[in-house]
């Protein structure tokens, strides 16, 4: 929970609203409910990201993102390289594609902000 | 210990004899528990020295009842156990006179009533080797000496006192002649008690082990979870097609070879099929004083950095990289290693690992084809290729590096990075540092309070793949790794 409560309190210090933790697939998953995603093919969309939360965060940080609704067509999937993974997120509101973009090089003295920066230059970059 | 916690009780306890004065000196210490399977570890990370007037010096040295209860107070403050630390004018592992053991067995019902944890004992001898005990409570008002099997000093190089008896110094045996005559007795007997851990028996691991077998090592505990398949046969030694048939696990075949290799006159290794990410496999690599990483996954190398510095282990870790080109030719390989602990530079600063993996790693993606189809090609974990030659460099380089921690040997204990570049045929080794903000630094001589284990360790998707642990043989006498 030390971490749970640690992301949360980070995201609300940058003014995200989160929602969470919700359980799915057994992990903690935090919502955050208006992305609006800053470039790319997708710009300007409003947007969920979701994440579970691993358990020693800020050690190891999520790895992908996971966004509602599925914006990408299934015809895209495969070159974008999103995928369903449904299973883990079976117990989220509403349908998800898993943007499987591990953020590279994590310190973990990085922290939420971090995060979001990575999730922008994921979405700036399809 | 850390080192610097060693130098600072040494210039404390040893200040007389320094000055050639033959006066006993005394000061207590705090200790953190690393609890292994079979094994628990005081880490004295901290001294209370006394104030004046708490000590009597007549030659022998004695203290007041306000001394030890502030000290015992101090422990309890900090939820640490409490070490009564004192000088002998010997050398090596030290008996106690009549006069120690009244003065340990007679407080540590205090201690154990102060601080839930049992008194620990220490004795420095004049050529800085320690020797220790814990004084568990066996009874009603009975407390018990329960003798250390060594004291650990942790730094550049790794110190080792070993009880004389629980043990023993090896005989030389006529199998290791040239390599007694190489590096000396003194140091063979240094290299061949220390109990290794090898996590990971791919080409590299079981290179390692075949190595620790030929030098002498007594104790290894191999842990991998991993099953041997044909595509192995082509870089693992002592393997062949019929173990591949058989799915034979890799750790079975690590430690027969390892008992058919072994020059010691005694050798015990224990195959543990598990993940060291798993709390069985976590908690049996803690009975070891040393450990190889030798695996080629994060979460592994993640888990094994955390020991390092919370549990003052060192960790010899090393990596390949094969590039290849977009058509699948050969462009080049690099392989790393360094040694992992106190004074020297973690896996994360080091670069050995990317903790934004191991989330993905403990949620099974890296055994998805699709994920590992939308990581990056540059991403280390997509390369897979390997050969023989390369591990067996590898290997040759990470045992090296346990030889010098280990011995010191030329006044080098710590080698640094080390990193080969095929394509350029030589190898930079640099001497790098932590970053300041580093949290593993944080974590350090932490023990078992370094972490939630529930957030570190968890079932392993793969290695539940393969079968739960009943069903990949492990027994409580399985992890029996310790004493």
């Amino acid at each position: 929970m030390a971490a749970i409560q640690s992301l949360l309190d980070e995201f609300s210090s940058l003014g995200w609203v989160v929602d969470g933790p919700v359980l799915s697939n057994n992990n903690p998953w935090l919502i955050i409910s208006d992305y609006e995603i800053p470039g790319g093919r997708y710009s300007g969309r409003v947007v969920k990201v979701a994440f579970p939360v691993p358990k020693d965060w800020p050690n190891t940080p999520p790895g992908g993102l996971f966004v509602s609704p599925n914006i990408v067509p299934a015809s895209d999937m495969g070159s974008i390289k999103v995928h369903n993974r449904r299973k883990e997120s079976a117990d989220l509101p509403g349908e998800w594609q898993y943007w499987s973009r591990p953020i590279p090089g994590w310190k973990p003295s990085w922290g939420a902000r971090r995060l979001v920066s990575h999730w922008n230059a994921v979405m700036c970059n399809v | 210990m850390e080192q610097s916690l060693h130098d600072r009780a040494v210039d404390y306890l040893l200040s007389f004899i320094k000055r050639g004065i033959y006066q006993e000196q005394l000061c207590f210490g705090l200790w953190r528990p690393s609890t292994a399977s079979h094994r628990l570890t005081a880490i004295v990370y901290d001294l209370v020295l006394p104030n004046l007037g708490e000590t009597n010096l007549n030659g022998n040295v004695s203290f007041t009842p306000e001394f030890l209860e502030r000290a015992g107070f101090e422990a309890t403050d900090r939820g640490s156990g409490l070490v009564l630390m004192h000088n002998h004018f010997g050398l090596g592992w030290q008996g106690m006179s009549p006069e120690d053991v009244q003065a340990e067995q007679s407080r540590a019902a205090f201690v154990f009533a102060t601080t839930n944890l049992p008194l620990v004992g220490m004795t420095l001898g004049t050529d800085q080797a320690w020797s220790a005990r814990f004084w568990p409570r066996a009874g009603r008002r009975v407390y018990r000496r329960r003798p250390c099997e060594n004291v650990r000093v942790v730094g550049k190089q790794l110190h080792i006192t070993n009880h004389p008896h629980l043990r023993p110094p090896p005989s030389t045996q006529h199998s290791q002649v040239r390599t007694t005559s190489a590096w000396g007795e003194e140091n063979q007997s240094i290299l061949t008690r220390t109990r290794v851990g090898v996590v990971g028996l791919g080409s590299v691991g079981r290179l390692v082990a075949e190595n620790l077998a030929r030098i002498g090592i007594e104790e290894v505990l191999f842990v991998d979870f991993d099953r041997l398949a044909v595509h192995n046969l082509d870089r693992q030694i002592g393997a062949f097609a019929e173990d591949a048939d058989g799915r034979r696990l890799k750790v079975d075949l690590a430690k027969e070879g390892f008992e058919q290799a072994s020059t010691a006159m005694r050798c015990r290794a224990l195959a543990l099929p598990a993940a060291v990410s798993e709390q069985i496999g976590f908690e049996a690599v803690l009975n070891c004083d040393v450990i190889f990483c030798c695996v080629d996954r994060p979460w592994g190398r993640h888990v094994l950095n955390h020991i390092a510095y919370a549990h003052l282990i060192p960790v010899i870790e090393g990596g390949i990289l094969v590039r290849l080109a977009s058509d699948g030719t050969f462009r080049g390989a690099d392989w790393s290693c360094r040694t992992a602990g106190p004074d020297r530079c973690c896996l994360v600063c080091a670069g050995a690992y990317d903790p934004g993996l191991v989330d993905d790693e403990r949620r099974g993606l890296l055994d998805d084809p699709s994920y590992f189809d939308s990581l990056a090609n540059s991403n280390p974990l997509k390369s897979r290729q390997n050969v023989l030659p390369f591990s067996m460099s590898l290997a040759s380089h990470q045992i090296l590096q346990f030889c010098a921690l280990m011995t010191g040997l030329l006044g080098l204990p710590d080698l640094g990075d080390q990193r080969f570049h095929y394509n350029l045929g030589e190898m930079t080794t640099n001497h790098i540092s932590c970053a300041e903000d580093c949290r593993f630094r944080s974590m350090l001589a932490m023990g078992d309070k370094g972490c939630d284990k529930k957030a570190l360790l968890a079932a392993h998707p793969a290695a539940e793949i393969l079968g739960s642990l009943n069903m990949r043989g492990i027994t409580n006498s399985t992890t029996a790794a310790g004493d």
